[in-house]
């Protein structure tokens, strides 16, 4: 699962263009999938019985928040504009990635302490930062507007069971995808399994909109990091560590499917542990749902702190457990009543 | 030639000021064949004593610092989160989302911050104080914290150095890139007798150049630091203060010393003599350890020959190679001429 987390991690996959995430993603499956990619650049793997009249579509972004060009200078500067939600507060002396022609090594400016004139307790937002390559020629042969950016960030193993990486919204929701279709490809499967890896997420669902308009699935699964515990973060916002799988219960979520998770999780002793939030979910659910003639929708969330940072940190058993949970709730749950 | 190697090691090494032992360690073993004298000063000062070709008329010392700007970790949280204090000079706003390493383990951390999206308006551009930051390394309580780390233990930038296109992108560029400067002066062959003295403790006062300069009892000093470069885009010029690419800076005021007048006019003379690209800073800002060493005992004929880097004091610099030559060439025309006069 490290491993498997680190390749993902270590793939930019930047909202409209996550063609690197998704190739390593088909890797992954291919032996044991059937997969493809459609119009938007979704991966789309299908598995069990093809002619099953039910369908459950599984659902997790693969793209992540980063930033993309906006102007060149000769100088070897460049402008930005965020594509996705960019935290401007962690961005000030940082190294970022220009994906251009190559990849190229940008700083992101400030002002040193020691020429501060006066306290200034503001941050600059994302469009008003100055990118430093430090490169003038390697600025104008490599990089065009339009190109992403994204943190100099690498996967780490911290203490325990934790790792810190960018990304992990939502690598730790693909990763619990391709971890629950391995565990299912040693199984039958009486139903068709769509384990749909969409993109565009962070910047308004798109992927995933048209993916489920395109297989109109009896039900669908989404899977997407939520919010860890941290000194700030009020505890009815927030999920701990090690807790296991968050089941979603909302009122755009189907509460059959909510109810039925907590069984599963009861009687194979998975831990998990229950997230409600009033009304939408800030996920692909709110998108998947009103799809078509409608689809009745759950969510799984894995508690990430830091999210939208370079140094987002998740336990990476609460990954395990969300692919188990998924796994025996489509093997032994009762799906046709859910 | 360019050793980038030996440059990437010294940026590479964990030293916050009092925790130098690291990068005196890698000096060490880089000089201790071309040096005649080589001694630790009680405060951990690295002095090296290099014979020249003939006695000099006056002591000349050249200095560098070895520590860098840090965290000191203050206090262990019940959560297992590490509360800590900076040490040297660091912009609360280039603190959030870093990577860093604690203790002398290396234990990998991170400084985290509230999830943007839990935020208001106003918090989303509002500066986070160092009060409200932490640093966590995946510790699940304050017992497991503390089996990795210890109260004051060092926390620094992680290391990122990159050598590209003639640039350098990487933490601690101040000062290990004068550091590198004056290792590269010892295995010349020098005109002079010189000692070079590889100072703690620049970053919370200049107190390590204060003892050395007691201890070498100079009568001239040239101190080797990187200075503050902010021409950016976006930054008037006439804040800009000096530019990386335009060669060796020298100033004739910063915040600590006024500096000597024969030896500004000298660097000016020397660097058209020679062709060496020096520019002069434009700005009374910042200090360096010419500040202790000047006024040292009778007094000491101090110039600091800087380099211009970006970002001073964040977790990553930005400096230019060709600028370190200008800063090398124009150190080693003062050690020629100060010897004589």
């Amino acid at each position: 699962m490290e491993n498997l987390l680190f390749r993902l991690c270590n793939t930019f996959s930047g909202s409209g263009q996550e063609e690197n995430a998704a190739k390593v993603i088909e890797k992954e499956l291919h032996a044991f999938a059937k997969v493809k990619t459609d119009l938007f650049g979704n991966v789309i793997a299908t598995m069990g019985n093809n002619v099953s009249d039910y369908s459950i579509l599984l659902d997790a972004h693969m793209d992540q928040i980063g930033m993309i060009v906006t102007n060149i200078f000769e100088d070897g500067f460049i402008k930005i504009a965020p594509c996705g939600g960019v935290d401007c507060r962690v961005l000030p002396g940082s190294m970022v990635l220009i994906h251009g022609k190559k990849i190229i090594n940008g700083i992101v400016c400030t002002i040193p302490p020691h020429l501060a004139t006066q306290e200034d307790d503001k941050f600059l937002s994302v469009n008003e930062l100055y990118i430093d390559t430090g490169l003038k020629d390697d600025v104008m042969k490599n990089i065009s507007l339009g190109d992403r950016v994204s943190f100099k960030s690498s996967p780490k193993k911290l203490i325990g069971n934790r790792i810190k990486a960018q990304s992990l919204d939502n690598k730790v929701g693909v990763a619990a995808l391709i971890r629950c279709a391995q565990l299912l490809a040693q199984e039958h499967l009486n139903i068709k399994v769509i384990f749909s890896f969409s993109t565009r997420e962070e910047v308004g669902a798109q992927g995933a909109k048209v993916v489920t308009f395109k297989y109109m699935p009896n039900e669908s699964i989404v899977v997407d990091a939520s919010f860890a515990r941290q000194p700030g973060v009020a505890e009815e916002k927030s999920g701990e560590y090690s807790h296991g799988p968050m089941i979603g219960v909302a009122p755009t979520l189907s509460k059959n499917i909510s109810n039925h998770f907590v069984e599963i999780s009861k009687n194979f002793n998975i831990p998990y542990q229950i997230e409600v939030m009033g009304s939408l979910t800030g996920t692909n659910a709110d998108e998947i749902m009103p799809s078509g003639c409608g689809v009745r929708t759950g969510l799984l969330s894995i508690p990430i702190r830091y999210m939208h940072t370079p140094i987002e940190v998740v336990d990476i058993h609460d990954i395990e457990n969300t692919a188990k949970l998924l796994f025996y709730y489509i093997l032994k749950g009762d799906i046709h009543n859910a | 030639m360019l050793n980038i190697n030996l440059l990437e090691k010294l940026c590479n090494s964990y030293g916050i000021s009092g925790r130098e032992e690291n990068v005196r360690d890698v000096i060490i073993n880089e000089i201790s064949s071309f040096v005649d004298d080589l001694s630790i000063d009680n405060i951990g000062n690295l002095i090296a004593f290099k014979r020249g070709k003939e006695r000099p008329i006056k002591r000349l010392m050249l200095s560098a610092h070895m520590d860098e700007v840090g965290f000191i970790i203050t206090h262990v949280t019940n959560e297992g989160l590490l509360k800590f204090s900076t040490v040297g000079g660091i912009d609360d706003k280039v603190i959030c989302g870093k990577d860093v390493v604690v203790g002398e383990k290396q234990i990998p951390g991170v400084i985290g911050v509230k999830p943007i999206h839990l935020l208001n308006k106003d918090e989303r551009e509002k500066k986070v104080s160092i009060q409200d930051l932490y640093i966590d390394i995946g510790a699940k309580d304050k017992e497991e914290a503390l089996s990795y780390i210890s109260l004051g233990d060092s926390a620094c930038f992680e290391k990122n150095f990159i050598y590209e296109g003639n640039i350098v992108k990487s933490k601690a560029l101040d000062d290990r890139a004068g550091c590198f400067i004056l290792t590269n002066l010892i295995k010349k062959d020098l005109p002079f007798d010189t000692y070079f003295t590889f100072v703690v403790q620049e970053e919370v006062g200049l107190r390590g150049a204060k003892v050395a300069a007691y201890n070498v009892n100079p009568d001239s000093a040239i101190v080797i630091e990187s200075t503050t470069a902010s021409d950016i885009r976006g930054n008037d010029e006439e804040k800009q203060v000096c530019r990386v690419g335009n060669g060796a800076v020298i100033s004739f005021m910063d915040k600590r010393t006024i500096y000597d007048k024969d030896y500004y006019k000298l660097a000016l003379k020397l660097a058209d003599e020679n062709n060496i690209k020096l520019q002069i800073k434009e700005a009374v800002a910042g200090g360096n350890d010419s500040g202790t060493i000047h006024t040292s005992r009778s007094g000491v004929k101090t110039i600091a020959i800087s380099l211009p880097c970006r970002y001073l004091h964040s977790a990553v610099g930005m400096i230019s190679i060709n600028d370190l030559f200008s800063v090398e060439e124009l150190a080693l025309k003062f050690i020629e001429n100060l010897g004589n006069c």
